[in-house]
């Protein structure tokens, strides 16, 4: 008899399990009553290591050993411009592995997002576990649609070390949609608008008969409810420095403090026109204790934040335009995250879309809800419902001129596999390096490169005449596998990856002993 | 569909393996209509809806929970369904329309750097590249090196010349002019000529899979022959004449010598699905001879 399958929306800023119960998804409930867990980890000064609302409460009186967001970094390196970004304005430091990857710096240690990821998901399972009564072995984790390979591949690795078989990697807006849909029955164009605590994604999918097809996929993936916090700490930061001369940003915690403020203050102006903040001895000097009071208004907020919600509407324009439909096509907007409660941000999916977004979603719950239907699809209870994902980013190879030439193209449905026939470029070259990019820029350097081979032994011709055939499979998660043979001797060619991102089979291994 | 053979509750792999390797089997020689399992006079609405379907009972992530090359399988098998579907849907647009034309190349050519080989990039044929080459002389194939220590390749005919003239003289930067005396044939041509051959070619490997999917074995030997004399450098087809060895050591009980049939088919052509069921069917057969695994495997 197998155990149950969890669904969980692992999300930037908190997350969330449910599990399917007669057909049902069902949200579980954390220790403290909450249906949501903040996605947070401390490392006590014991050692001890905190998750959740606990780590929560230390975000102010521990902060470099507090760590939030996390979700930011993973897959990533620490060169990429977010990482360089989040570096500048985190409490807690970062570092670079010696593959290059984001590495968090705790005290002597130096962890991987992955691990970090893992103290979450670990969380959750045990929060399923007791709700269950049995121990829980395999899980759907849901990750932001515009993830790439290597963002996919570390989060299935979380899991790992988390000691959980993931069984499917799922995009959140079509987690979304899945979980709204598969017991309506009523065939409809969808468009889940996602803006989450660090990512944006718009999908735009068509139900029919059961069957959850997306048409496209866009986003944004440094954009966020963080970035609009942000933007409040520096309107109270940049007025605290006129008027005490102190720069509240370099001090860990008043950073700390600003952040909960302004989180809070966010919230509250989604449903008040004013709020106050309050942070009494925020800094001191020679002359004392300084404290910061202030009211701050709605029109204050969105007008600080207007960029960032103009930004909003050009990757759902693109959108739309790749699943060639038009705004007046889609017949239900759903709203997911908590940033949609923002007044002005719901606002401005009426503005696009010409219609207000469906009611009786909740932004919070309905990823893992999505998670947990999946997981009955996997797991044989529901045979009604399927989904037909897309990979979000062209794939392709590098070619002469720093050039991308694409072998799959940004949404195409996955499962998937092409193939493409490259020649080479000398005379007499023995072998070649075949680099695999992922992204959209006809650059190749532009684009995330996920690996490279290097095909050798080939035979000595002119120029051109080696033919090299590279074939492409993306399977149902989203995830690549490259080959390459060379056409015209029928010997085998060696293949080599190099570069490599992420944790190798023996780290995580090692981290899940832990 | 073998979905239904199978059953919901089954929770053997093998059972489930075999059945895909089945399906795989019975797709290679299908057409488009076939695989889908619509009438050929079908409109696109019903090869549609026929094709949801089969997202619905098929798609890989129901076999989420099973083996990893059992995922695999349900892969392929799902892809095949895609490209069946493209195809159908829109004949001669598909996927796999445009995996073959890519042969023919699409890119303009670009002006090369001169970089350190391990930063060597690799460049896309394109169609000015091909005409130049096809309007000098092919010279006669080199012949290849044997590496040691790599599998023997069948004695087969040596790659027949296209053309009997000697290359023309290389001028010092490596570029061959062409001089009179020449056969010289219009692009248009060679691209028909091209067109044609490939057609042909296509239409032969379809009848091949036919009848290995029929269990003609001899027949598709022959075919495969055939055209193996006439491309001898072709590694798919090169697979296809190993597969059908292996299958007849196979039938015949030879166990070992099937299974390096099967091998040398996979070396290749690593995508020949068939050759890697057929091995597992192999293993399958050794570990459990008799009651649901011969049930499945009979025809």
């Amino acid at each position: 008899m197998r155990g149950a399958i969890i669904g969980i929306d692992l999300g930037t800023t908190n997350s969330c399990v449910a599990v399917l119960e007669g057909g049902q998804p069902v949200v579980i409930h954390n220790h403290e009553g909450g249906r949501t867990t903040p996605s947070m980890v401390s490392w006590t000064p014991s050692g001890e290591v905190v998750v959740g609302a606990a780590s929560k409460r230390q975000m102010v009186t521990n902060p470099t050993r507090t760590v939030f967001g996390v979700k930011r970094l993973i897959g990533r390196r620490l060169d990429s411009p977010v990482a360089q970004a989040l570096a500048a304005s985190l409490p807690y430091r970062l570092t670079a592995a010696p593959s290059g990857d984001a590495r968090v710096r705790i005290d002597d240690a130096e962890l991987s997002p992955e691990e970090i990821s893992a103290h979450i998901l670990r969380k959750m399972k045990q929060i399923a576990e007791d709700y269950l009564g049995q121990p829980v072995a395999e899980a759907i984790i849901t990750v932001p649609a515009y993830f790439d390979d290597v963002q996919r591949r570390a989060t299935r690795d979380a899991g790992a070390i988390a000691g959980l078989e993931v069984r499917a990697i799922l995009n959140e807006p079509t987690a979304a949609a899945l979980a709204y849909g598969a017991h309506r029955g009523v065939d409809q164009k969808l468009a889940v608008f996602d803006l989450g605590g660090g990512t944006f994604d718009i999908s735009i999918l068509n139900m029919e008969g059961g069957v959850f097809e997306v048409l496209a996929t866009s986003g944004d993936t440094h954009l966020g409810g963080d970035d609009f916090d942000r933007r409040v700490i520096e309107i109270l930061a940049e007025e605290f420095r006129a008027q005490e001369g102190l720069d509240l940003l370099s001090d860990c915690v008043a950073l700390q403090r600003l952040k909960e403020a302004a989180e809070r203050a966010k919230l509250e102006l989604s449903v008040a026109m004013t709020t106050e903040i309050n942070l009494p001895f925020i800094a001191a000097d020679q002359a004392g204790p300084r404290h910061l009071q202030r009211e701050l208004s709605r029109g204050e907020l969105e007008a600080a934040c207007r960029d960032l919600i103009e930004a909003l509407e050009v990757p759902c324009r693109k959108a739309l335009a790749d699943a060639r439909l038009a705004p007046g096509d889609i017949d239900q907007v759903l709203l997911v995250g908590g940033m949609t409660r923002m007044p002005a941000v719901a606002a401005k999916v009426v503005d696009i879309f010409g219609k207000p977004p469906s009611k009786g979603v909740n932004p919070d719950e309905i990823v893992a809800m999505g998670a947990a239907v999946q997981s009955g699809i996997v797991g044989g209870e529901l045979t009604d419902v399927v989904l037909l994902d897309v990979t979000p980013h062209s794939l392709g190879v590098r070619v002469a001129g720093d050039r991308t030439s694409v072998v799959i193209p940004a949404n195409t449905t996955i499962p998937t596999r092409e193939e493409k026939v490259f020649a080479t470029t000398e005379d007499e070259q023995t072998f070649v390096a075949i680099e695999v990019v992922q992204g959209d820029s006809p650059r190749a350097s532009d684009n995330r490169l996920l690996g490279r081979f290097v095909l050798g032994d080939l035979p000595g011709r002119p120029a051109g005449r080696v033919r090299v055939a590279v074939a492409f499979t993306l399977d149902a998660d989203g995830l690549l596998e490259v080959t390459a043979t060379e056409s015209e001797t029928g010997r085998a060619a060696s293949v080599q990856i190099e570069a490599k991102s992420g944790l190798s089979s023996a780290d995580i291994e090692r981290l899940r002993a832990l | 569909m073998y979905i239904e053979e199978v059953g919901r509750e089954v929770e053997d792999d093998s059972a489930v393996r075999d059945a895909l390797a089945r399906e795989l089997e019975r797709l290679r020689g299908a057409t488009p209509h076939q695989a889908l399992g619509v009438p050929a006079g079908a409109d696109p609405a019903q090869v549609r809806a026929r094709f949801l379907e089969l997202v619905k009972a098929h798609h890989p992530n129901r076999f989420a929970r099973r083996a990893p090359d059992v995922v695999r399988l349900a892969n392929e098998v799902f892809l095949r369904y895609r490209r069946a579907y493209e195809e159908a849907g829109r004949p001669g647009q598909g996927q796999a329309g445009r995996a073959q034309s890519g042969r023919a190349v699409t890119e303009r050519l670009e002006k090369l750097d001169r970089l350190a080989p391990a930063n060597q990039p690799i460049r896309e044929l394109d169609a000015a590249l091909a005409r130049r080459r096809r309007a000098r002389s092919y010279p006669a194939m080199p012949a290849v090196p044997a590496a040691a220590g790599k599998a023997p390749r069948p004695a087969m005919a040596p790659a027949a010349p296209s053309s009997d003239a000697t290359p023309p003289p290389a001028t010092a930067s490596g570029e061959r002019r062409i001089t009179a005396g020449m056969p010289v044939l219009t692009a248009a041509a060679l691209d028909e000529r091209a067109r044609a051959r490939e057609e042909d070619r296509r239409e032969r490997l379809r009848r091949a899979h036919a009848d290995l999917g029929a269990g003609r074995l001899a027949e598709a030997r022959e075919l495969l022959r055939a055209l193996l004399a006439d491309a001898p450098a072709d590694r798919a087809v090169r697979a296809l004449v190993h597969y059908v060895a292996g299958r007849e050591h196979h039938a015949a009980g030879r166990e070992a010598e099937a299974r390096a049939e099967y091998d040398r088919a996979l070396r290749f052509d690593p995508s020949l699905d068939e050759a890697r069921a057929s091995l597992a069917l192999l293993d399958g057969e050794r570990s459990s001879r008799g009651g649901l695994l011969s049930r499945w495997f009979r025809k």
